[in-house]
């Protein structure tokens, strides 16, 4: 029973996380991003707003990490508004909510029509009311030339990674890239999937070649990175961990939890030394 | 709008932006912008109440001015809900009548059962609806987050599919407010419901509700029972307003209904009376069967020598002027009571019949379900129209209110017979429950407790 529960969340998640992994694009120079996924999810780019879409997963996790985002900033010093970077911030999902929290964010995307997704929604009067879009805007860029910037070296309260690492071609050189962002004491949030026998049945086997809720190939299991391999990443990028903690998707009623389990999703709270 | 040159532009017919739109001022509408109004996460946000009409004037509810026919029975929870929107002190410096018994029993058998409290402690407080609208209008005047329009007529709602679009209300006058969300408190008939294309499920009952302002006389000069008999064309229903005054409430088929709004005071009284207290109905062998029973039952305390005190209606003396008025009676519920950038409370999203008296404090429970929901989507930073936040409102608030509602229709069914097989076994049925106390307290206590 347990089993097949973890198999339901871990289709679904499959379904979502290719999307918000739209980050890298030929037009970025030399970076830790697989080029591939850009051209698929380029073509998603009109759903982001669409809650009941391939994105409806996504939207309900704001649920749980925009709290967590919200509640650790606040614990810290940090300049008001504090200054908040989204790395792989695709059609703005997680971005647009932190700005209304308070934040002044920047949110970079390797996929050019996600980040001109994300621009339209700025338009948006809800958010020019306001003043929300003074404070929120996206760049097309990879987050190694983006950390390359002066103004952007040590420029951030606060650096988020949502569902994005187990993407990446180069772990290292993408979390060294956020560390970079972050000024010293400032926290690194990160989300992503686990590496284990659970994760390749239920991500990979089920849900691309049984109930092919995915086109074959499109997860690369062996890309998936483990708590323990993050941490270790993370520290020798000069970061803490300071609490690992498992996350759960319920496919009926799409809402999620925290758990104590780390087997699928998890989720990581560092700090820049 | 100022231009270079000091040229002023006509804001009319401008489209203009609201953050939540509540469509309808009535008892629900009202307390739902009480509520956004207190609700410390929507005070950066801005909310538009449209009312068709305008406000009553407090004024009319003083002591001694005669009673409003349109009443209602709040519960318990409800009268906290009134508390929280501080506007229960309001309500109370003019008038509500504190119930502390509900007395239920059948025409066509002696089984009966009553619903008391601890000493008191309310099972009701009977409220005119006015005087909650106008008292909840006038609080939420007091917020800077609320904006009011009255007497203003919607023409046409615009629901979106994404949250990539907003969605509208067109007023008669042409105006366009845009807005993340549009609440439906805007009654039976809904122009919100229309607009979303949300499945709705409804029939009529084929009765009508007659309702009217009574003088009645009691015993012992007190009147805080509230009295409803079940008879075969529907429940006849007497809720206190004062110790001489009482709301009635009674359900029969239209055809009686239209004749008995038209007859001449004295002969209205007399069959109203009738209805009370005939035994024409009455089935002797259900009678007897009951009789022995409760001879047979331990547990009730009046089994030796039964306590005739407190079982026998108040005889109504006098109909007040021009109170008649009644209404068609029916049943509906919205499948999803939301969409992308709407949701629709109260009437707009659930009916149901009268005879519980539970119908707008289902509507309260919407506005305070929904207030805390939208509360949470503001301090999350998420669009308030956004469903992911949307159908928490929805599977909570159907949660609370389809039992409700199933079972007050059933009950209606069950009781517009006078089949011999359906008495017996309703009333065994209703007077078994009546001598089980813990299984009637626990049920009292789910209906009204403090939650």
């Amino acid at each position: 029973m347990l089993n097949t529960l973890n198999g339901l969340k871990y289709i679904r998640l499959t379904k979502i996380r290719c999307p918000q992994k739209r980050c890298q694009s030929n037009a970025v120079s030399a970076s830790s991003i697989d080029s591939d996924e850009v051209e698929k999810f380029g073509k998603l780019s009109s759903e982001w707003a669409d809650e009941l879409g391939s994105f409806h997963a996504l939207h309900s996790l704001n649920r749980i990490r925009v709290p967590w985002i919200v509640e650790n900033v606040n614990k810290i010093k940090r300049t008001n508004p504090p200054r908040l970077v989204d790395v792989g911030s695709g059609g703005g999902l997680l971005s647009i909510p932190l700005a209304k929290c308070g934040f002044d964010v920047t949110g970079i995307d390797a996929t050019q029509r996600a980040v001109e997704a994300a621009n339209r929604s700025l338009e948006a009067k809800p958010l020019n009311l306001s003043g929300v879009s003074e404070r929120l805007r996206f760049q097309h860029t990879s987050v190694e030339e983006f950390c390359q910037r002066a103004e952007n070296k040590s420029g951030y309260d606060a650096v988020v990674g949502s569902e994005i690492v187990e993407h990446v071609a180069d772990l290292n050189r993408f979390v060294n890239s956020l560390a970079e962002l972050a000024r010293p004491g400032a926290p690194l949030f990160i989300t992503t999937i686990n590496r284990t026998m659970m994760s390749k049945l239920t991500a990979i086997w089920l849900a691309e070649n049984v109930m092919k809720i995915v086109p074959a190939g499109v997860h690369n299991w062996e890309k998936f990175v483990t708590p323990e391999e993050l941490s270790a990443v993370l520290f020798d990028s000069g970061c803490s961990v300071v609490a690992t903690q498992g996350i759960m998707y319920h496919p009926v009623g799409n809402h999620w939890t925290w758990i104590n389990s780390t087997q699928c999703n998890y989720a990581i709270l560092a700090v820049k030394n | 709008m100022k231009l270079p040159g000091g040229t002023i532009i006509s804001m009319r017919n401008a489209s203009s932006y609201y953050d939540a739109v509540i469509v309808g001022g009535g008892m629900v509408g009202n307390a739902m912008a009480c509520a956004l109004g207190a609700n410390k996460s929507f005070q950066s946000k801005s909310v538009l109440l449209l009312d068709a009409g305008r406000s009553p004037s407090l004024s009319s509810f003083e002591q001694g001015t005669p009673f409003n026919n349109r009443v209602v029975a709040t519960s318990p929870t409800s009268i906290d809900i009134f508390k929280q929107l501080g506007v229960w002190e309001q309500i109370k410096s003019h008038r509500a009548k504190k119930v502390n018994r509900l007395f239920v029993f059948d025409s066509c058998s002696t089984s009966e059962i009553e619903f008391e409290r601890g000493q008191n402690e309310e099972v009701a407080y009977i409220i005119e609806n006015d005087l909650i609208v106008g008292s909840l209008f006038e609080k939420m005047t007091e917020y800077k987050n609320i904006d009011v329009k009255t007497s203003v007529k919607v023409d046409e709602c615009s629901i979106p599919n994404s949250l990539e679009h907003l969605a509208y209300v067109k007023l008669e006058n042409g105006d366009v407010i845009e807005t993340s969300l549009l609440i439906g408190a805007d009654g039976v008939n809904s122009k919100v419901r229309h607009a979303s294309d949300l499945n709705y499920t409804t029939f009529n009952y084929n009765q009508h509700g007659l309702v009217a302002i009574v003088e009645i006389q009691t015993a012992s000069g007190k009147n805080d029972t509230a009295w409803q008999r079940f008879t075969t064309l529907g429940p006849v229903a007497l809720l206190p307003l004062s110790d001489t005054v009482s709301g009635l409430t009674w359900s029969t088929s239209p055809e009686e209904a239209q004749r008995l709004k038209q007859l001449p005071s004295d002969q209205f009284v007399d069959e109203l009376n009738s209805a009370l207290f005939s035994q024409d109905d009455q089935n002797q062998f259900v009678n007897q069967a009951i009789f022995a029973l409760n001879r047979l039952n331990p547990f009730r305390p009046e089994t030796f020598g039964r306590k005739a005190e407190g079982t026998i209606p108040p005889h109504v003396i006098n109909v007040q002027d021009k109170s008649r008025a009644s209404f068609p009676l029916g049943f509906g519920n919205a499948h999803s009571y939301i969409t992308t950038r709407c949701a629709l409370i109260g009437d707009a999203a659930h009916r149901m019949h009268p005879l519980a008296g539970q119908g707008v404090n289902l509507g309260w429970s919407d506005a305070q379900i929904l207030n805390k929901v939208l509360g949470d989507a503001a301090r999350e930073g998420a669009d308030i129209g956004s469903i992911t936040y949307l159908s928490e409102f929805d599977s909570a608030a159907q949660k609370h209110n389809l039992p409700v509602m199933v079972s007050v229709d059933l009950l209606n069914r069950l009781y517009r017979t006078d089949a011999p097989a359906i008495v017996a076994a309703r009333s065994f049925g209703l007077n078994a429950f009546n001598s089980l106390g813990p299984v009637k307290n626990y049920l009292i206590n789910y209906l009204s407790a403090h939650r």
